[in-house]
């Protein structure tokens, strides 16, 4: 089973551009991180950005800019100290695929780094807030036990949606690790856990105010439709 | 890395870039869209040799060329997104500096010169605009570092590639043209872009996709 949900091409545009905040960025990362025809897409816009760099107008520089850049660079380099720490998936191991480095630097660990908050029986969460210029945006984590039916909502804006684990039935479409649902603005939906094994996916929301909205149905929904 | 996942360019063995495939190839006479200002790069000095003595000689003369060369654009971009001069010049100078600190990560093979320095420039700009709102450190930046993927072994060369995305980019409809340039140069997100335009957030989203189309399938035709 290989992936077979894609981010859309404007979404992927944007983060070869570098224009999508934080949390957008970070699920499109990890995504690459696991999907090959994706990094294909990216190197393809990766390098409409240097053809269109090429063609920017310039931009005089400073007097100076060439003497003090040169003068720098017999400075020491400084050390970074972020460790990265590989994480893992769980047991079944999504495919094979170790957990996203972009979020293992974000939680300082893999899926077991993650500190879960008790929603309802069967559903944790984790939410992390980025404040950005155009407001707030959010990465929130979710567990979730089989059969179980993930919150229902209407959109307030873009949605992206990545399974780490196990599978996600989302309308008509099966995601599975390394998946991708990307919402636009319009629309509800009430994604549910499909097979046997817990669900783990990481939502990137734009506003934060929508999580109050949310209402989580306590009932099982019958799978398939 | 897994191998997941089929190249996006099928039945081509055209490599349609790498994260950085190989440099700016300034030789070739390429013509722009016209709300583009072009910066005569077909006369200056061959972005990817410089690049490729800096990369492998830590050649200080070719690196000062490269800067003064491909810099004005970097800076001239910076200003395009919202930078003041200051900060602009303050961006290009640790651009550069991260240029010629990983520049031994370069590989002319996998990519060009301007890709990698546009993606610098990018993680530069998105790191500082992070630093505008308190929030946790995200780390080395991701996307610098050459694909690790292999390539077709049949392949243009990266300078035919980065020759045609240019030729590509010049034949793209207006509009099709203005958000690549909105979204890139000016550094604006799709509501942004709609917002400017006053057009839907979906028309938007779908004249990137129909460029996206547009590079894709010239590739294809390559083939
Ligand atoms: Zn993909």
């Amino acid at each position: 089973m290989s992936i077979s949900h894609h981010p859309d091409d404007a979404t992927l545009m944007s983060f070869a551009a570098g224009t999508l905040s934080e949390p957008f960025a970070i699920v499109i990362a990890s995504h690459l991180e696991m999907c090959g025809h994706c990094r294909e897409t990216n190197r393809s816009l990766a390098m409409l950005g240097g053809a269109v760099l090429e063609g920017a107008a310039p931009e005089e520089l400073s007097a100076g800019a060439v003497a003090s850049l040169l003068a720098r660079l017999d400075e020491p380099v400084p050390v970074n100290g972020h460790r990265i720490v590989k994480g893992q998936l769980p047991d079944g191991s999504a495919r094979g695929h170790a957990f996203p480095e972009a979020l293992t630097r974000l939680l300082g660990g893999g899926l077991d780094a993650i500190k879960w908050r008790h929603v309802v029986p069967g559903v944790e969460d984790r939410l992390i807030k980025f404040p950005n210029r155009r407001g707030v945006h959010t990465l929130r984590f979710l567990r979730a036990i089989p059969g179980k039916e993930l919150p229902e909502h209407a959109h307030s804006g873009s949605e992206l949606t990545l399974v780490l684990h196990g599978a996600l039935r989302d309308g008509g479409h099966l995601l599975g690790p390394g998946d991708v649902s990307d919402m636009d603005d319009e629309g509800t939906h009430s994604p549910v856990v499909e097979g046997a094994e817990t669900c783990v996916c990481v939502f990137a929301n734009e506003g934060a105010s929508r999580f109050k909205q949310l209402k989580f149905r306590v009932l099982q929904k019958l799978i398939g439709i | 890395m897994s191998t997941i996942g089929k190249p996006v360019i099928q039945g081509t063995d055209v490599p349609v870039s790498s994260e950085s495939a190989a440099d700016g190839t300034p030789a070739m006479s390429m013509h722009l869209a016209s709300s583009v200002q072009r910066i005569g790069l077909d006369t200056k000095p061959e972005l990817a040799a410089l690049m490729a003595r800096v990369a492998l000689g830590q050649d200080r003369d070719a690196f000062r060329q490269l800067f003064v060369t491909i810099g004005p654009a970097v800076k001239g971009m910076l200003v395009r997104q919202g930078a003041d001069r200051g900060t602009a010049e303050e961006l290009v100078q640790e651009t550069f500096l991260t240029v010629w600190r990983k520049a031994e990560q370069f590989s002319a093979e996998r990519g060009s010169a301007t890709t990698w320095i546009f993606t610098i420039a990018r993680n530069l700009r998105i790191d500082r605009l992070r630093r505008e709102v308190p929030w946790q450190e995200l780390g080395e930046d991701q996307n610098e570092q050459a694909s690790d993927d292999p390539l077709p072994d049949e392949q243009l060369s990266s300078q035919q590639i980065q020759t045609r995305m240019k030729a590509v980019l010049a034949t793209l409809p207006a509009d099709q043209t203005e958000v690549v340039q909105l979204a890139y140069l000016e550094g604006l997100s799709h509501g942004e872009i709609a917002e400017k335009l006053k057009v839907p957030l979906g028309t938007v989203k779908s004249r990137m996709r129909l460029a996206y189309q547009k590079i894709k399938s010239s590739f294809q035709d390559a083939s």
